[in-house]
């Protein structure tokens, strides 16, 4: 892999920095903070990876190259479907990305893999559960939030297929799309063609341990950088924004960029921020899910650095420009 | 062509990878066992680490009887040159998974703590604020039975949120948190405040519940303090301020379960 050799440096660098760190400030506040911010998202996050994990190896034994290929629509509607399945797989933005790392493997188109990674973890049943009860049933919320992750996720899926070239944006994987066969694990035996109930089985969880390992490592190193940030800066200050509606919305996506919530409990955070018109809070609930500190760290597992980079700009700039349309609807009626 | 000789060796990366595997099952057992999880995540949440131990067990098993790997020898049982795995090898394995060690490291220097942060109490209660003033809507519950004569109704400031707290005005109350001075707060009141988590400690903001006077000198800003006294109740405009009428505020320890759920 070819970021290998950084990831490698990324990871002693952190590993003693943290060591010198926690052993000479570890009655520091800031530092205790950061611990605990540190092991939540890691905690909190773990079990949808390990699903998503378990997912990934499903679709690595039982779903074929061919049958992929068969299942995708029509080029005009394969981004618009791609979004909506979404609402079939209830899980957080964590466990969302070995799925997706998968299903790019097996020859998803791009633009296709970025619809669904995008919607998934804003429009799942579960999360808009979580936005109706958080905002006392306010169909603005729950409905405005699906509708508006469904566009933005569409939209920055379009952008990022125009942008990127078929091919060029995701992560070489080796011949046969399959992590056992890289490195460690070297031969991979789960890999061919297992028959019978128990070897497949044994196969999806073969596969699941490789994906385990290959993308944990981007969740932790996202993780701490995250607390890095919470625990250190003080980003509170971004909540007197509020009476600008031009301003409040980039603070709150800015402000949701840092916190690296789950999508599942982001509402109630939004549901505090009394201060903020819908608009600004719509921006926050729509970029949580689809772009923090965390996820550019997990995206980096699945995409090339210039895929990254057309995330990290159109993802924010389609919620900002989403949000403000909503503003002026909101105006006019 | 003469077909190279094979040795089976035990896999020196799926033995650092189980290694891996078992801290992090260590760890989320602690947790578990000692119910410490609840310091990160939610109480509600306990079956997703108990589910990741299940699943993390699975794992370790499969890489168990992974564990034995043929691979090609030379004539003296060193591996053959033209043999690129990593089988024999241990330190680039232990490099690529060092990253996974993390957690279980900082858990283990830093030992479980709790959230507190004058920053964060002094600073991020402003928006709590408001949504204080406006909290409590007057319904036709009835006020939960007077304590005993002299002594004090124990509440935290998810009855002042989420609770009836008009019901409570004129009663003897008491309650503990991290004390919190912050410009913003109504005229004359300080603030004891509990961390409110919805998921996990990484969405956790303070709630504050406001003390009339000025903290005492005895209690810092962040350590924690019981007060009691008589709840209040203060009519700005149109908003509502309920906050309490010290009798006594004592410095105190963090109480078992420091967070509000």
């Amino acid at each position: 892999m070819e970021s290998e050799p950084v990831l490698w440096f990324v990871s002693i660098l952190m590993v003693l920095l943290t060591f010198l760190f926690v052993t000479w400030y570890s009655h520091e506040e800031r530092v205790v903070n950061f611990s605990i911010y540190f092991l939540s998202i890691v905690f909190e996050a773990l079990p949808f990876m390990l699903l998503g994990t378990l997912v990934s190896g499903l679709i690595e034994v039982f779903v074929s190259h061919e049958r992929i290929a068969r299942m995708m629509p029509s080029r005009a509607w394969a981004v618009p479907i791609a979004a909506l399945l979404g609402i079939v797989f209830p899980v957080c933005e964590c466990a969302i990305v070995p799925v997706v790392r998968r299903l790019v493997r097996k020859g998803v188109p791009l633009s296709c893999a970025v619809a669904y990674m995008l919607a998934a973890p804003t429009i799942n049943p579960l999360v808009t559960l979580s936005t109706a009860v958080a905002f006392q049933w306010s169909p603005l919320y729950f409905v405005g939030r699906f509708a508006a992750g469904f566009a933005v996720a569409v939209a920055v899926a379009w952008l990022v297929g125009l942008v990127v070239p078929e091919g060029r944006g995701l992560k070489d994987s080796g011949p046969a799309g399959c992590s056992l066969h890289d490195h460690e694990l070297g031969q991979c035996a789960i890999h061919a063609a297992p028959r019978g109930f128990v070897p497949r089985l044994s196969a999806v969880l073969g596969h699941s341990v490789a994906d385990f390992f290959d993308v944990t490592r981007y969740l932790i190193l996202g993780a701490f950088i995250a607390a890095f940030l919470r625990a250190f800066v003080d980003w509170n200050s971004l909540l007197s924004i509020h009476s600008n509606s031009f301003l409040s919305p980039l603070a709150l996506m800015l402000f949701a960029f840092v916190m690296n919530l789950c999508s599942e409990a982001d509402a109630f955070v939004a549901a505090s921020f009394v201060d903020f018109s819908f608009h600004a809070k719509l921006a926050f609930l729509v970029l949580g899910p689809m772009l923090d500190i965390k996820l550019i760290s997990l995206y980096s597992s699945v995409y090339k650095p210039r895929a990254i980079a057309a995330l990290v700009v159109l993802v924010p700039v389609t919620v900002y420009v989403m949000s403000l349309a909503v503003d002026r609807l909101q105006a006019l009626f | 062509m003469k077909e190279a000789e094979r040795k089976t060796i035990t896999s020196r990366p799926v033995l650092v990878g189980m290694f891996v595997l078992a801290a992090w099952i260590a760890q989320l057992t602690w947790l578990l066992a000692t119910g410490k999880y609840s310091m990160y995540l939610h109480p509600r949440y306990a079956f997703l680490p108990a589910l990741s131990v299940v699943v993390l067990a699975a794992m370790l098993v499969w890489l168990w009887s992974a564990r034995k790997v043929s691979i090609p020898v030379d004539e003296d049982g060193t591996p053959s040159a033209d043999y690129t795995g990593e089988h024999h090898r241990v330190l680039d394995p232990l490099q690529r998974y060092m990253l996974l060690l993390l957690p279980s490291m900082v858990l283990l220097l830093m030992g479980v703590q709790v959230l507190t942060g004058t920053t964060a109490l002094n600073s991020a209660s402003s928006f709590a604020v408001r949504k204080l003033a406006s909290a409590g809507a007057v319904g036709p519950e009835e006020a939960p039975p007077p304590p005993p004569s002299g002594s004090y109704h124990e509440i935290t400031a998810l009855d002042i949120y989420f609770g009836k707290p008009e019901l409570l005005v004129g009663r003897k109350v008491k309650l503990t948190g991290m004390m919190a001075v912050n410009p913003r707060f109504p005229k004359g009141m300080y603030a004891l405040a509990r961390m409110l988590i919805t998921c996990c400690a990484a969405d956790a903001r303070p709630v504050p519940v406001f003390v009339k006077g000025s903290p005492p000198p005895t209690v810092r800003p962040g350590s924690w303090a019981w007060v009691s006294g008589v709840l209040r109740l203060k009519r700005v405009g149109s908003r509502r301020i309920y906050y309490i009428e010290p009798d006594s505020v004592t410095p105190a320890a963090p109480p078992e379960s420091p967070y509000l759920y």
